[in-house]
């Protein structure tokens, strides 16, 4: 088994708080969600089984303990877009967050982000490995407002100013003398393949190559946590296939840790070792994805597990009967 | 092919360049053509000639360059703070809430005041001297300058502004980096009906009440019948407004470079 294949086997740990152990956080996700409480069980057998965790040392892990967060409407009535919802990412993971729109998946993104502030629960950042399935003092847990450095978002919209160069664009927010912040820009830049494009304005480029000045001035940080708000949606086929392999390479450098959120069940296969489906605020079921990479579409079992996480998302009757047995052989 | 079309292309470029000049190019030589053969009165309108011969007469005494100098310092002393007012109102105001209910209303009503409606009152706090004519001009360009900040300060991409927060910059470079750029098409478009108002207001302002100045020279001339002279303030102001109008055009080309990219 290569070093690759053991990153996509995936070891998630839950737990809560820093004094909360995984019993309490089980028992407490007994009353919210059935199949939360079976990943998290699954979970940390995973874990204690894992006797070689990967550990690069770069990638950063999540918490999100209990997390929820509702919207106020005009007319005062509340929409609960996240009900108390738990996940755990471990390092240098890559997750896939699929979901129907309006099923808050982008909402739990800003949350990670430090964009907004959940109503309740807290989100944490966590080191290392955890042992026994608890948070230790080892971990350095923190709480991701506080730690927002070390997490950048990729948006939907490159949101790239248009009145700087690419190049000071991509050196935008970083620290230090000019010509050092231009150094790391234009490095950044070799590796999105557009050294050669650093002078220009961004109004010259095209859609996809704006995403990818957008993913260098997110790298430029050395960002231990990754956040990719759709940001292939916009667009085509081509593009964001050239885009998906751009990332997965990157990821595989880099190591950080990644969360993609996305409606396109393909791209969530393609890209992570596991894809998180969200419905009504609540993660309704996680799916390791145990490929090879890089990973192709027309193999027979990348399209079964297409298949599978779709029909649990569009809630597809006659694939019902396969998705209960998927449920049960991943969670 | 080439060489025959070089010339051709060369010479197009020069036309695009006199074309803008056709139209008062025209008017004079009918003027000049009407006056000549005496269809129009020398003391109802003098002959384009007789303009330019006063405008030589005043040049040799030194006349004409006093008045253009005072009416020069006016308009930009004049300019510069009520920009400066104007711009500092706008980001305040443009910036935060507070400010915004604390001033708006204010500055609303009085932007509705027809400020040479001061006049009067103006002549009567500081004679002729040289303040009434610095505060009717920095009135008159400060509103436009003021709403046209505040309004391209709070028209900036929220999304860019999220995206400078997240992405750590301060709350300095935030505002140097993404808000002002942000707002700053908006803000020259302001500078430039300022620059406008500048002149509106002066000419007035000199002719009412003014020791000296193009429309102080204006009013004189017309005591003793001097139709050329009063033509001539007349053109001054047309060639200084058409000067100041260029080269605010220049500066925005200049700074939003960006955005004459993105129109190619």
């Amino acid at each position: 088994m290569t070093a690759y294949q053991e990153k996509s086997q995936g070891n998630g740990i839950a737990l809560g708080r820093t004094h909360t152990t995984l019993n309490e956080v089980r028992a407490k996700a007994h009353h919210t969600n059935t199949i939360v409480q079976k990943s998290l069980n699954v979970s940390r057998a995973r874990f204690c089984l894992s006797q070689n965790p990967k550990d690069n040392g770069h990638g950063v892990g999540v918490i999100a303990n209990h997390v929820a967060r509702h919207f106020q409407s005009r007319d005062a009535s509340v929409r609960q877009v996240l009900a108390s919802l738990d996940l755990v990412i471990s390092p240098s993971e890559f997750v896939a967050i699929v979901g129907k729109s309006g099923c808050g998946k982008s909402t739990l993104l800003r949350l990670l982000a430090g964009l907004d502030r959940a109503d309740k629960g807290e989100i944490f950042l966590f080191d290392g490995v955890l042992s026994n399935g608890e948070l230790s003092d080892a971990n350095q847990p923190r709480l991701i407002q506080n730690a927002l450095s070390e997490v950048r978002i990729m948006f939907q919209e490159a949101r790239l100013l248009p009145w700087k160069r690419v190049i000071d664009n991509v050196a935008l927010g970083l620290p230090g003398p000019r010509a050092k912040r231009r150094d790391a820009a234009m490095a950044m830049l070799e590796e999105v393949g557009l050294s050669d494009r650093a002078q220009d304005w961004v109004l010259t480029l095209s859609g996809g190559q704006r995403q990818r000045v957008a993913l260098a001035r997110a790298l430029v940080h050395r960002p231990r946590l990754l956040l990719l708000d759709e940001p292939l949606g916009a667009l085509d086929a081509l593009t964001r296939i050239e885009m998906q392999r751009l990332i997965e390479r990157l990821w595989r450098q880099h190591h950080f840790t990644a969360v993609l959120v996305t409606h396109d069940v393909a791209e969530a296969v393609t890209l992570a070792d596991r894809v998180v489906l969200i419905e009504s605020g609540k993660i309704s079921l996680t799916s390791s994805i145990d490929l090879l990479r890089p990973r192709h579409r027309a193999a027979t079992d990348f399209a079964a597990l297409e298949g599978q996480v779709l029909a649990r998302l569009l809630n597809d009757p006659t694939e019902e009967g396969k998705v209960r047995e998927v449920t049960e052989w991943h969670l | 092919m080439k060489l025959i079309f070089f010339p051709f292309f060369r010479f197009r470029g020069l036309l695009n360049r006199l074309l803008p000049w056709l139209v008062p190019i025209i008017i004079v030589i009918l003027w000049q053509w009407a006056s000549s053969r005496g269809q129009i009165s020398s003391r109802i309108a003098p002959s384009p000639v007789a303009v330019l011969e006063a405008a030589w007469e005043l040049t040799k005494t030194g006349e004409l360059l006093k008045h253009l100098w005072a009416s020069f310092l006016r308009a930009s002393a004049g300019f510069t703070l009520g920009a400066a007012i104007g711009f500092v109102f706008g980001v305040a105001n443009g910036m935060s809430r507070r400010f915004e209910i604390l001033f708006d209303t204010t500055l609303q009503m009085a932007r509705n005041i027809p400020h040479l409606a001061m006049i009067p009152l103006l002549i009567l706090w500081f004679g002729i001297g040289e303040e009434s004519k610095l505060f009717l001009v920095v009135l008159g360009v400060f509103f436009p300058v003021y709403i046209n900040t505040f309004h391209g300060i709070r028209s900036v991409d929220a999304g860019l502004v999220e995206m400078g927060e997240s992405y750590g910059l301060s709350k300095g470079q935030l505002f140097l980096q993404v808000i002002l750029p942000g707002a700053l098409p908006s803000i020259l478009v302001g500078v430039r009906y300022a620059l406008g108002f500048t002149w509106l207001t002066l000419i007035v302002a000199e002719m009412i009440a003014a020791p000296s100045g193009i429309g102080y020279m204006a009013m004189t001339a017309r005591e003793f019948m001097q139709t050329d002279v009063v033509l001539l303030s007349i053109l001054l102001y047309a060639l200084l407004g058409k000067l100041a109008d260029t080269s605010s055009r220049r500066l925005e080309r200049g700074l939003l470079a960006w955005q004459v990219v993105a129109v190619k």
